[in-house]
């Protein structure tokens, strides 16, 4: 990242962040939808944002909302564009088109990471619109439409689909999101008429400049799926924190094999062939773990009886329940709202023999742990009795970025 | 599940419908059209063509879409082929032909639509969220729909009205389910079984605890855990399918054991022809699960045990999906530590996994089905077994069971229990009227209806009519044959309604063969005279006796479409099959017959120039032009003083049909073509190497 932008972005990155500071939003588009969606996004968002319509506000914005397009421009609002585009700060798209981006045609490929289209489907109404883990869908069951849309194809490697529409046996991407070092990107394909003054729309709106701004999504909370993650075994869990990371954990080898730093698991690879793949993950790991029952009782060397017992789904997070030599163990996971840190508490019901654990030398991540003895790689709980303990994985530096 | 055999299908059909392959690969090719009696162009019209040179793929046949206005073109191997013509609400029709090399013949269809069963298809609208691929159909005591989605979901419909929640998401492909609650369902999903909670009543599920998760899996995308039912005791029962197996590297990340190789090694030549393999632990087997938690491996030898259903007896049935040792798809009962025929899961025995099996052995351990379902007219994979406890309100069938298909059928089972085992007719119930494809599993709803959950995910086209569909009787007695029941001569039946006179019943016997091919052909089918039918005085009993009933065969009756009902209807679904185990005195081996005479004495002397071809597409490879045999094989010269004609034509046609172990220094063993060459195809053969290669007349 250049020097220049990285200053710009941090400047910014910490004004948004302030406490108490207002997200500031430009809505740039096409008079009358902006009007409205000013409407909406301040009804939505006020007191946490600030809303201004037009394409100077976007000098001062953390993130803008583009309704198809800026439209037909001067070359110094050309600039101004640009410079938003390449500083680090996210945009929101609704229902782009190559008309409102005219002036800046190579919008779709750097900025948007997918080709337009002509009409989906021949503009026929979505049979089903699915909704992907992620925290922009918070608060929204279903999402609905019969606006038209059209198809966009060729979406960037590094495009999380998360919005998708069906007709028949054809799919459209709905909604997708980007995270590069030129900030993060939400596309919204559904954005006409009707479909502003959909509350699910609207909701989904809010939320999506709130990703893209690096803003909490206030009632996020950790998306849990059980799929075929790669290297690991069927079964295991994918679970997103809304700020990240990702946590692959695998209840047959009973402990957690990767953990990304990333907020998000594409599902569509299992489910969209017959044959399926692994799931994807966006995001690189920093932390991985590969010990054959890293959890045991009596002694480390001894392997115990160990059953994966289910899981609990909580606010926070969730929490796993593991019998180890008939001992139960449950193990929470909850995750910093930067992402940063994966924090792993165990509750333990007393037990006959002490608890062992094999913490594996992480050349990206930092280890911490409460109420255990350390011991290099080894930590054990002594006690017998009914307790508590903790891991922290600390991701030392932030992983390398999509391009 | 729905087996592997649909993708092959669909790859197959892909390539029959692409231009002919290079010349090099024999091939010909038949096309025509399809279209209704009255010429008109019909919707979603199929023609599926089967036959030996087929079957020996993993799928024993090629479907294939009817196109725009109403055509097809198939390109297939030279050979003597099945082709069927059908479309939703229409009959099913068939011809036979024989194609050689480069031939193309044209073969029109015209099809006669259906009589419509009295009988509602509607189809339930989903909400935007869910993802139709519905895989699991169970109703709460208080009548809320519970479906699981392949997608790993639980959606909920309110008993009083079309509002769907989703009560649970992340689960890995849900495949069935038992709902407790509103507030409580236990799934059967890949990895385990697990009962999920809502425990602060907000109708969506917060705890998932694991019942039981003692079977191996290993990632293939095709090994389902299917289920899930509860007896009344309350015992869970679920099974394992088999992995598709390509080779052991596939398997990096599997839970439990693995055990890559076949139990019973292929022998014949070429790929192994069914590539299901129980590589990880219990793959093929049943479980229970106790309401103590305890997991028992419960029944064994399955391949693809798609349905599991609880009879309301208590008693455990399971639907088995058409491949190797499964000749066609099967509806068995089952009990703890039975064996169903496939081998593979015996590797994973306490105590027979040692052991070396003749197929001799396999046969006797064997529990037979209680119900074959022949190919095509019963469908192809079933799914999920019912039982009619409507009291009536689906119609006149009170008892008897239903099961969807993955195409688009719902069959009708009637059992009766004969000399201490189950067994019993299959009929035809439903098809056309808007019924889709991917009816894998179903309930009977508190409204008396039943319930079918659609899933099909890339085996075949859907256009995306996946979901939920609710068949409701109108109310209207069908016209039908109501059941067949094993009488001493013959067959006792009896109709929903009144029949004007006695039908003509033409009844046929045949049975399968349990073998590592992928599905068995009919074998031994000969038609068996009746020698006395009977109506009774109020029309509604028919006494049919045969001149012989023997065990161990399936017999087919199927009754003239001219027969009417009193109010001059004609049956809506006039065939029907029996699968005889067992006689009323408990016999289960064939006797003495005359029939064996009379079907031997139906086949026609070899005729040595349709032998020539059966050769030259069969055998010739190995056997080479001149009969003197390929030394990298093994194979024998015939034109031998001593060789292989020296023997007697029932050695040979034996040989021929049951194979044999390679002779050192040969390796390859010959192959058995009793599954892939009719009997007269065989005596054809033979009367072909007599004539061209015998060195000296055989002995008497």
């Amino acid at each position: 990242m250049p020097l220049r932008r990285l200053l710009l972005f941090l400047a910014v990155a910490h004004r948004a962040l302030a406490a108490g500071e207002p997200l500031q939003v430009a809505v740039v588009g096409r008079a009358e939808p902006v009007t409205a969606l000013r409407a909406v996004l301040t009804a939505e968002l006020s007191p946490e944002a600030g809303v201004t319509a037009g394409l100077t506000a976007l000098r001062t914005a953390h993130v803008a909302v583009f309704h198809g397009g800026p439209g037909k421009l001067h070359d110094s609002e050309v600039a101004i564009v640009r410079e938003f585009l390449s500083a680090g700060r996210g945009s929101v798209v609704l229902g782009a088109t190559p008309g409102d981006w005219s002036a800046m045609p190579e919008f779709f490929q750097s900025q948007l990471g997918a080709e337009p289209g002509g009409r989906f489907a021949g503009g026929a109404p979505m049979r089903t619109i699915s909704l992907y883990p992620h925290p922009i869908h918070t608060g929204v069951a279903e999402f609905d439409t019969a606006q038209p849309v059209h198809r966009f194809t060729n979406l960037a490697e590094d495009a999380q689909l998360i919005m998708e529409g069906t007709v028949g046996e054809e799919t459209a991407p709905l909604a997708w999101v980007r995270r590069r070092d030129a900030g993060r990107l939400v596309h919204i394909v559904p954005a006409e008429g009707a479909t502003l003054a959909n509350p699910a729309f609207r909701r989904v709106l809010a939320n999506a400049v709130r990703w893209a701004g690096a803003r909490p999504v206030p009632g996020a909370v950790a998306a849990v799926q059980r799929t075929f993650m790669p290297e690991s075994h069927p079964g295991s869990f994918a679970i997103t924190f809304p700020g990240g990371p990702g946590v692959c954990l695998d209840p047959v080898r009973g402990g957690i094999n990767f953990v990304w730093d990333g907020d998000f698991v594409d599902l569509r690879p299992r489910w969209l062939t017959k044959q399926g793949a692994p799931a994807r993950i966006f995001g690189e790991p920093f932390y991985r773990e590969g010990a054959w029952r890293p959890l045991r009782a009596g002694a480390p060397g001894r392997e115990s009886d160990f059953q994966f017992r289910g899981y609990a789904l909580t606010p926070a997070g969730p929490e796993f329940h593991w019998q180890i030599d008939g001992r139960d163990v449950f193990e929470a996971l909850s995750a910093s709202a930067d992402g940063a840190v994966l924090t792993r508490r165990f509750r333990v019901a007393a037990g006959a023999a002490p608890l062992w654990l094999r913490l594996e030398p992480q050349p990206a991540a930092e280890i911490a742990v409460r109420g255990l003895e350390r011991d290099g790689e080894l930590a054990s709980f002594p006690s017998t009795a009914a307790g508590e303990f903790t891991i922290e994985i600390r991701r030392k530096h932030r992983a390398p970025s999509q391009p | 599940m729905i087996a592997a055999r649909f993708f092959t299908t669909f790859l197959i059909a892909l390539a029959g419908a692409a231009k002919l392959p290079a010349a090099s690969a024999p091939v010909g090719r038949v096309s025509g059209a399809v279209r209704a009696a009255d010429g008109a162009e019909i919707a979603g019209a199929q023609v599926r063509i089967e036959g030996p040179t087929l079957a020996r793929l993993e799928n024993s046949n090629i479907i294939q879409k009817v196109r725009p206005p109403g055509r097809y073109q198939l390109n297939v191997p030279p050979g003597s082929y099945e082709l069927w013509a059908t479309a939703p609400d229409f009959e099913d029709t068939k011809v036979t032909l024989t194609l050689a090399d480069g031939e193309t013949l044209t073969r029109d269809f015209a099809l006669q639509p259906l009589a419509r069963p009295p009988y509602r298809v509607e189809t339930l609208a989903l909400p935007r969220a869910m993802v139709g691929e519905v895989s699991g159909v169970a109703f709460t005591p208080r009548g809320t729909l519970a479906v699981t989605t392949r997608r790993g979901e639980v959606w909920m419909r309110a008993a009083d009205g079309p509002r769907w929640w989703r009560f649970a998401a992340g689960l890995y492909e849900g495949f069935g389910l038992v709902a407790e609650s509103e507030s409580s369902v236990v799934v059967i999903q890949r990895p385990e079984f697990t009962r999920l909670r809502d425990t602060d009543g907000d109708g969506v599920a917060d705890r998932f605890d694991t019942l039981a998760d003692g079977w191996g899996i290993t990632g293939s995308y095709h090994e389902f855990t299917y289920g899930l039912v509860r007896d009344g005791r309350g015992n869970f029962y679920a099974a394992s399918g088999m992995a598709q197996f390509r080779n052991a590297g596939d398997f990096r990340w599997v839970r439990g054991p693995l055990k890559p190789d076949q139990f019973m090694p292929w022998t014949g030549s070429g790929p192994v022809p069914d590539g299901h393999r129980s590589v990880a632990q219990y793959q093929g087997w049943a479980f229970q699960v106790t309401p103590a938690g305890q997991q028992i491996p419960f029944a064994f030898g399955f391949r693809q045990p798609l349905g599991l259903g609880v009879s309301p007896d208590d008693e455990l049935f399971i639907s088995d999906c058409p491949g190797a040792w499964v000749p066609t798809a099967t509806f068995t009962h089952v009990e703890r530590d039975t064996f169903h025929g496939h081998p593979d899961g015996l590797k994973w025995h306490p105590e027979l996994k040692d052991k070396k099996f003749t197929p001799a052995e396999l046969t006797a351990l064997r529990r037979p089905p209680s119900v074959y379902l022949p190919r095509g007219t019963l469908g192809t994979s079933p799914g999920q077994p019912v039982w009619d406890t409507t009291g009536g309100k689906f119609g006149p069938f009170a008892g008897q069971v239903f099961m969807g298909d993955v195409s688009s059928l719902i069959v009708r089972i009637d059992l009766e229990k004969v000399a201490g085992a189950w067994q019993g007719t299959v009929f035809p119930f439903l098809r056309g009227q808007g019924l889709r494809i991917g009816g894998m599993h179903n309930a009977f709803g508190p409204d008396g209806a039943l319930y079918l959950g659609q899933t099909v995910r890339g085996w075949m086209s859907t256009e995306g009519n996946e979901g939920v569909q609710r068949i409701a009787w109108t109310g209207e007695t069908p016209a039908e044959l109501h059941t067949v029941r094993l009488a001493e001569r013959g067959f006792a039946l009896r109709f929903t309604t009144a029949m004007q006179a006695a039908p003509e019943v033409a009844v046929r016997r045949f049975r399968y063969l349990h073998h590592p091919l992928d599905g068995s052909l009919r074998t031994e089918e000969v038609a068996v005279p009746v020698t006395r039918a009977a109506l009774s005085a109020d029309g509604r009993a028919l006494s049919l006796e045969l001149l012989e009933t023997q065990p161990g065969y399936v017999y087919e009756l199927a009754l003239a479409k001219s027969a009417r009902t009193r109010d001059g209807r004609a049956l809506l679904n006039p065939i029907a099959f029996y699968t005889l185990n067992r006689t009323l005195a408990g016999e289960t081996q064939p006797g003495p017959t005359q029939l064996k005479v009379a079907a031997a004495a139906a086949l026609q002397p070899g005729d040595v120039t349709r032998g020539a071809e059966v050769y030259r597409l069969n055998c010739l490879v190995c056997h080479q032009a001149d009969g003197k045999g390929a030394k990298q094989v093994g194979t024998p010269d015939y034109t031998l003083a001593g060789g292989p004609l020296t023997k007697s034509d029932a050695e040979l046609l034996a040989v021929i049909t049951d194979g044999k172990a390679p002779t050192p220094p040969g390796v390859v063993p010959m192959p058995p073509w009793g599954n892939v060459l009719p009997a007269q195809s065989i005596r054809d053969v033979l009367a072909y190497l007599r004539a061209t290669f015998q060195p000296a007349p055989p002995p008497r």
